[in-house]
């Protein structure tokens, strides 16, 4: 079995080769999660994509999936807590019933190290999940579509979590004096958001600017911005005055905001953190 | 002093005349509606962030908008679900307060429902924003309605 960590552009991509035996209860222990089987095409970017899992034959036939399965970086670093409770679980275990499941313990501690090494500053300038402590709230969409603030309440206000009274949408920018001006690949947004104390993904924000937000910004090339943030379990976001929700233009859950179907918001700029201090105004 | 009073009292009664003339030749009724309008505003619901586009309806392009609507039927069903990002509709606001929505091969008035077959209508009124609109946005738009058609 082999587990190659989609990352590199020009060296050749790690990977983690794992023997038979092994394999065959690390699949078994993996299969739960739903990690073998996923064929999701990986993001197209620079910097971490994703895991490519080779399975045993064994496991393949067992579970009746293809030898190859590709996961894309958010939804194998989404199981990192679930990863880390199994390799806790059969560290335990493995103390009683033998080193075969410490072994395991261990392969699974190495999977998570390896999508915890090269998740952060792994793409372009702005541009990654991050290392950085944040927050991710539940998903709530109730208080952002009530009536009095579903209006003027837009992606901005729903991506740095300032759910208030505008009188019209909130535009980056406008709180710390000057808006953004240009929409051609996202890059004047990000600094307008910045003047108002967003930060770039790697530059993290301290516990005082708890509940802080991973937020990602997509453009549409001249016309529009719009902004997703991170949560318990989805990316949700809120297209100008339309109800807030966590599924993307095919009704689906929103696992990963870069591969996402965004309609005509085709630029995929990067990933940003926002704090409670962030200044929002219309 | 009296004289002057003279010589005003009948120019303001004209202006006053010519000013009701005005709003009567502005004004355009509808059996929808049910009540005198004298402008509309239509926003088109496009954007995320940036603040929807808008323009105004006013006079013979006012009441061809009105008449249009009278010509609607009655829907049965609810309309398609809209997508959320890119274009999705239009939202006309009245003089009188009422507001409809368009979109999707339907328009709601309030608890009401109406036929756009062929999203004709929507698209009429897209490209009376024309003059006001981004190309880009309008073309998306009309690009939009034109694919679900």
């Amino acid at each position: 079995m082999q587990i190659t960590f989609d990352a590199y552009s020009g060296r050749p991509n790690p990977v983690l080769a794992v023997s038979d035996t092994i394999a065959a209860a690390l699949v078994e222990a993996l299969g739960d999660l739903r990690l073998i089987g996923v064929s999701s095409p990986m993001p197209n970017r620079l910097g971490y994509r994703g895991l490519e899992i080779e399975l045993p034959v064994i496991s393949a036939l067992r579970y009746g999936v293809g030898r190859i399965s590709q996961v894309p970086a958010l939804v194998a670093s989404a199981h990192i807590p679930i990863l880390t409770t199994i390799a806790d679980v059969l560290e335990r275990i493995g103390e009683f019933v033998g080193k075969a499941l410490a072994e395991i313990a261990r392969i699974i501690r190495a999977i998570i190290d390896a999508i915890s090494k090269l998740l952060p500053g792994s793409a372009p300038a702005g541009g990654a999940p991050t290392s950085c402590a944040y927050e991710r709230l539940p998903f709530d969409p109730a208080p952002w579509n009530d009536a009095a603030f579903i209006r003027t309440n837009n992606c901005y206000a729903y991506g740095s979590n300032k759910r208030a009274s505008y009188p019209r949408k909130p535009q980056p920018g406008i709180a710390s004096g000057r808006m953004f001006s240009d929409l051609t690949d996202g890059a004047d947004v990000a600094a307008a958001s910045r003047r108002d104390g967003a930060h770039d993904a790697g530059d993290c924000l301290p516990d005082g600017e708890k509940p802080r937000g991973l937020v990602a910004l997509v453009i549409w090339p001249g016309e529009d911005y719009h902004w997703y943030r991170h949560q318990s379990n989805c990316w949700g976001h809120k297209p100008g005055s339309t109800p807030a929700r966590n599924t993307d233009e095919s009704g689906a859950v929103i696992l990963d905001p870069s591969t996402c179907d965004r309609g005509p918001y085709s630029i995929f700029h990067g990933y940003m953190l926002m704090g409670k201090s962030q200044r929002v105004a219309a | 002093m009296a004289r002057r009073k003279r010589m005003i009292g009948p120019a303001a009664l004209l202006v006053a005349a010519i000013g009701l003339l005005g709003d009567w030749a502005m004004a355009a009724s509808s059996k929808r509606l049910g009540a005198e309008q004298t402008g509309a505003v239509v926003t088109m619901n496009i954007y995320s962030g940036r603040p929807d586009p808008t323009w105004t309806l006013e006079g013979g392009r006012l009441a061809e908008l009105l008449r249009r609507l009278d010509a609607l039927p009655e829907a049965a069903a609810a309309p398609p679900p809209a997508g959320a990002l890119g274009y999705r509709g239009l939202t006309v606001s009245f003089s009188d307060g009422r507001e409809i929505e368009i979109g999707g091969g339907r328009v709601a008035i309030g608890a009401a429902s109406l036929e756009d077959r062929g999203r004709d209508l929507e698209r009429w009124i897209v490209g009376t924003g024309r003059e006001s609109v981004d190309a880009r946005a309008l073309d998306a738009a009309l690009g939009q309605i034109d694919k679900s058609k």
